[in-house]
């Protein structure tokens, strides 16, 4: 999942009471809906690699 | 000593004095940040004497959290709200009732809009428990209004773990998620109860939840039901509404000198729900450009394409539009704008 | 002197179901299939773009998969959830404004 700074705790929570309190949680700055398309575009670049990190033992490849 | 121990029975043990116990309370999270009446072992006794169901049986599982709302559990938290012994019954109907799926409990305790559960409460009961459905009947002053309303919100947040700022997102909130609840007044009422109306007999009781963003009161002197409900209409009408969103279910508290005026007029609930339908249609470029887009996200399949002349019903139909008649004298009505992605739900008291 | 009193806890345990149902950490990402369940939060879309599109061309995953939901308050449909389970081995949903 990916949350927004505000939703952390709300994420968290909610993946436990759906029996998952392991999910991976990628975090990124909140809010996500006022920001421009470019911006968008760099927290995609910023942010992919920890979600990779989260989900897959080996990083990249 | 402020330091407690909880033992296998959920109970803690805490110095003896108001103050004290409080304290403890306000440490764990366990209020509302109103004093609470403690729990005691006594005190739960006596709330579970008002129900004939089993102490341990499972009433719901409430959302977000969902934690597992026994009686036993509903009852102490029925006390911590002040409750008596004969509330119980409308709060374990009430719990069923925001635990139904089409209520979207889960949804109306975590989102950052303002939304809470409105407990009206109609049928021979109300006036059992001396409810209030007449002059303030949304405000203070009433034991049975007030502590019904606030032991479902604290059953919301302690059973349902929808604790503000964690699982509850609200931005701001309300002034209605201390206490939220009120009963039909039925005898000032021209149409028939709202129970009735779903279908209920005039002697059952039942418990109607409504996922309320708020109340906004409209003051209106106009004695031509067309007029007044032009007016209504109007006062309904908002671009940044939840409902406009994604076709909501809205609710009107008509005074009983506006529902007498419409009545008299020769309209029929359903017929006030058919015009205001009608008349709370709006523009859909009201809304900013980008809750227009999630307008057509929500109800492209509702409306098929939503241009920026379309206009918006506020509720997919007219029957999803709420009436309740209650309140004084007077010529005010309330409009009670909803979370919109949930639905009214009413379960029968079982005395 | 102040004796103690029992009071309830008036809580309930948050449900922790399944808590052992199995969620696997993939040893590699080129070659699988990401799908994304899109809450239609405002923006959401493009990250969900931007991020099919990176794990794609620098990490060598095959394919992306969407389902966008209507609004986010509702439960994404469980026949949904099956096909996304069939087809992907990763799934990426959001929780956020």
């Amino acid at each position: 999942m990916i949350a927004t700074t505000a939703f952390i705790k709300l994420a968290r929570a909610q993946a436990s009471a759906f029996g998952q309190p392991d999910l991976p949680i990628a975090v990124i700055p909140h809010p996500l809906g006022t920001r421009s398309r470019a911006e968008v575009r760099e927290l995609a670049e910023k942010h992919v690699a920890d979600i990779v990190a989260l989900v897959c033992q080996a990083g990249a490849k | 000593m402020s330091v407690s121990q909880k033992d296998r029975s959920g109970l803690v043990e805490v110095v003896d004095d108001i103050e004290a116990i409080n304290a403890l309370y306000r440490e764990r999270q366990w209020g509302d940040g109103l004093p609470v009446i403690p729990p005691t072992r006594e005190r739960v006794e006596r709330m579970l004497a008002g129900t004939q169901r089993a102490h341990d049986e499972v009433v719901a599982e409430v959302a977000p959290g969902f934690g597992v709302a026994t009686v036993q559990q509903i009852a102490v938290n029925a006390v911590l709200a002040g409750c008596e012994a004969s509330h119980m019954p409308v709060l374990i109907a009430a719990v069923e009732a925001i635990s139904a799926p089409e209520f979207n409990l889960q949804a109306v305790s975590t989102t950052t809009n303002a939304a809470t559960a409105w407990v009206i409460v109609n049928g021979p009961v109300a006036q059992k428990l001396g409810m209030n459905s007449g002059l303030n009947c949304l405000g203070q002053g009433n034991w049975a209004n007030a502590t019904i309303g606030r032991a479902v919100h604290l059953i919301m947040q302690n059973i349902g773990h929808a604790l503000p700022g964690e699982m509850d997102r609200a931005t701001q909130g309300q002034p209605g998620k201390f206490t939220f609840c009120c009963s039909e007044n039925e005898a000032a009422s021209p149409w028939m109860p709202l129970h009735v109306e779903r279908g209920f007999k005039s002697e059952q009781s039942t418990v109607t939840v409504v996922g309320a963003s708020g109340t906004l009161n409209m003051l209106c002197h106009e004695k031509d039901a067309m007029d007044l409900l032009r007016v209504i209409a109007d006062s309904m009408i908002y671009p940044a509404s939840n409902d406009y969103w994604c076709g909501g279910a809205p609710w009107l508290v008509l005074g009983p000198e506006h529902a007498d005026i419409l009545h008299l007029a020769g309209l029929s609930k359903a017929d006030v729900k058919a015009l205001l339908w009608e008349k709370t249609k709006m523009q859909a470029s009201r809304r900013s450009i980008k809750d227009l887009a999630r307008t057509r996200d929500a109800r492209s399949a509702e409306l098929g394409e939503i241009g920026l002349d379309t206009l918006l019903p506020i509720s997919p139909t007219p029957d999803e539009i709420g009436i309740l008649v209650a309140g004084g004298p007077g010529t005010h009505s309330v409009y009670v704008p909803t979370f919109g992605n949930t639905r009214s739900v009413t379960r029968v008291i079982e005395l | 002197m102040t004796g103690t009193v029992l009071v309830y806890d008036p809580t309930a345990p948050l449900r922790q179901q399944h808590a052992a149902q199995s969620r696997r950490v993939l040893s590699r990402l080129a070659g699988i299939s990401v799908g994304f369940i899109d809450n239609s939060k405002p923006n959401f879309n493009h990250l969900a773009d931007d991020l099919g599109d990176l794990l794609m061309t620098r990490y060598g995953v095959k394919s992306v998969v969407r389902h966008r939901k209507p609004m986010a308050g509702i439960a994404t449909p469980e026949q949904v959830m099956n096909k996304m389970t069939e087809q992907c081995n990763l799934v990426i949903t959001g929780s956020g404004d």
